[in-house]
């Protein structure tokens, strides 16, 4: 099941995913009619399945045919697995910015740090070393650092 | 009885991975050193398994043209759910591998853990010798309580999803790991739902129906899921009734790679063509086991591993097992 919240400001509508994207998820319903750009945000997007990511790309390609702009921001792992086997997931959109997963294995935490495509760029996709609040962190960046960022390289 | 296996390579990890298999299965491990000898010994044996290094794309092309000239590729002698190819390669990345006749399971080389990895290979050499129920057995520790759950309606898809979610989360398997098997398990499930069932001249019912469909799944379309755990290793497996998947369409989805070229949403098709490579590609095995026209029965095998990063690169194996 996915929800979806809505802010439309004079140049601009911003919508926050939360959930699955499945079968039964109509995102032209979900998203609805919008005037200006579309910022999407993928922050809280846990699962998407195959026929959800059929119906992803239908619904951006539609819209990227129409001319309209579209961003995606705080793209999460599953979202990220897409756009990494996918090589037209993105339909044209711009990714802003991802999720970065870390784990710590000595105080078993996982947390994740958000992170600019750009900035990611400009450091050769470098990931950023990041810590949780306990001074004993050992956090690692939880993935292949290549894999991952793979749709990033030129 | 004796068993043996033949072991095709020149790779120097092969014989150690293999060792371990072959005492898990209670076999004699034989190395052949050539091609040639390599078909002397499958015409003189009934190997329970052949281990063909397929690196080496010559050593697979001069297997098959002599297997042809000496035996015939449909001898008695050569069974592809017996052949077991071996690459330092992903199988995306070897996808004309998956166009040979000899073609029944794969494994990428695991980098470490020969020993334990070799062992756990030996499960599957088991359990494709036994054409029975209760394979997912085979898989998982003697004594493992395997949980079985029958679907009658598709809309108790995303229910059971979320029952395999949260059955992994309360096992302690971190929440991204458990997403990803989630996803793993409703993509074979639709399978299940939507593209196994057939007519009685094989043609498929519900491939162009939506996947959003409610329907009640009535006699030979209900679809069974079994689940266990035995601490190291979480094994789902999803059947189905009909056993009509196809080899060749099977072997092309599980190599797509939609990485260098763009994926095209195809028209009159309600499935989206990519379950099955995404399963591979996010980690774990998977294992298809097709008796012709009676079931299908497809097993996702999961190391446990505490972090993403080593799930991601756990060692995993693809086999497509079909009997006639």
């Amino acid at each position: 099941m996915l929800t979806v919240n809505k802010q439309q400001t004079d140049h601009r509508l911003e919508v926050e995913l939360n959930g699955t994207i499945e079968e039964n998820v109509n995102l032209d319903q979900l998203i609805g009619p919008f005037e200006g750009e579309l910022i999407v945000k993928c922050r809280g997007i846990t699962r998407i399945n195959s026929v959800g990511v059929k119906t992803w790309m239908r619904y951006f390609q539609n819209i990227k045919a129409q001319g309209k702009i579209f961003k995606f921001i705080d793209c999460s792992h599953p979202i990220i697995e897409q756009l990494n086997m996918i090589s037209n997931f993105a339909c044209g959109g711009e990714v802003v910015s991802v999720l970065l997963p870390f784990s710590c294995l000595k105080c078993q935490s996982e947390f994740i740090a958000s992170s600019k495509t750009s900035d990611l760029k400009a450091n050769h996709l470098k990931i950023p070393a990041v810590k949780c609040e306990k001074p004993e962190c050992a956090a690692q960046f939880d993935d292949d650092p290549e894999e991952y960022l793979y749709f990033l390289e030129e | 009885m004796k068993k043996e296996i033949l072991l095709l390579s020149h790779h120097p990890d092969d014989p150690t991975f293999l060792a371990e298999v072959a005492l898990k299965v209670g076999a004699e491990l034989i190395v052949a050193p050539n091609v040639d000898r390599a078909v002397d010994l499958i015409s003189e044996f009934q190997f329970i398994a052949i281990f063909v290094d397929v690196d080496n794309v010559s050593n697979l092309r001069n297997l098959e043209n002599e297997l042809q000239k000496r035996l015939g590729l449909f001898s008695n002698q050569i069974q592809p759910n017996r052949i077991h190819f071996v690459s330092d390669r992903e199988l995306s990345e070897n996808r004309d591998v998956t166009l040979s006749p000899l073609f029944g399971s794969y494994y990428q080389r695991p980098k470490q853990d020969l020993e334990q990895n070799g062992g756990f290979y030996g499960r599957q050499v088991l359990a494709s010798e036994n054409v029975t129920t209760h394979r997912l057995s085979y898989y998982l520790a003697q004594e493992t309580k395997i949980q079985k759950l029958l679907l009658n309606h598709t809309h108790l898809k995303q229910e059971a999803v979320e029952a395999v979610r949260q059955y992994l989360i309360s096992a302690k398997i971190p929440a991204r790991i458990s997403n990803i098997i989630a996803n793993s398990v409703d993509e074979i499930l639709m399978n299940a739902m939507f593209d196994a069932p057939c007519d009685a001249f094989g043609k498929t019912i519900y491939s162009a129906t939506e996947r959003n469909d409610d329907r009640i799944l009535k006699g030979q379309e209900v679809v069974e899921m079994n689940i266990g755990f035995d601490g190291f290793y979480v094994g789902i497996s999803v059947a189905d009734f009909f056993g009509s998947i196809d080899r060749k369409r099977l072997l092309n989805h599980i190599s797509a790679n939609y990485r260098d070229r763009d994926y095209t949403i195809r028209a009159g098709q309600a499935g989206a063509g990519l379950g099955i490579a995404t399963i591979f590609n996010t980690g774990g095995s998977l294992i298809y086991h097709c008796e012709s026209k009676a079931k299908t029965e497809v097993t996702l095998l999961y190391r446990a591993f505490p972090s993403y990063r080593q799930f991601k690169s756990q060692f995993k194996f693809f086999s497509a097992q079909f009997y006639d």
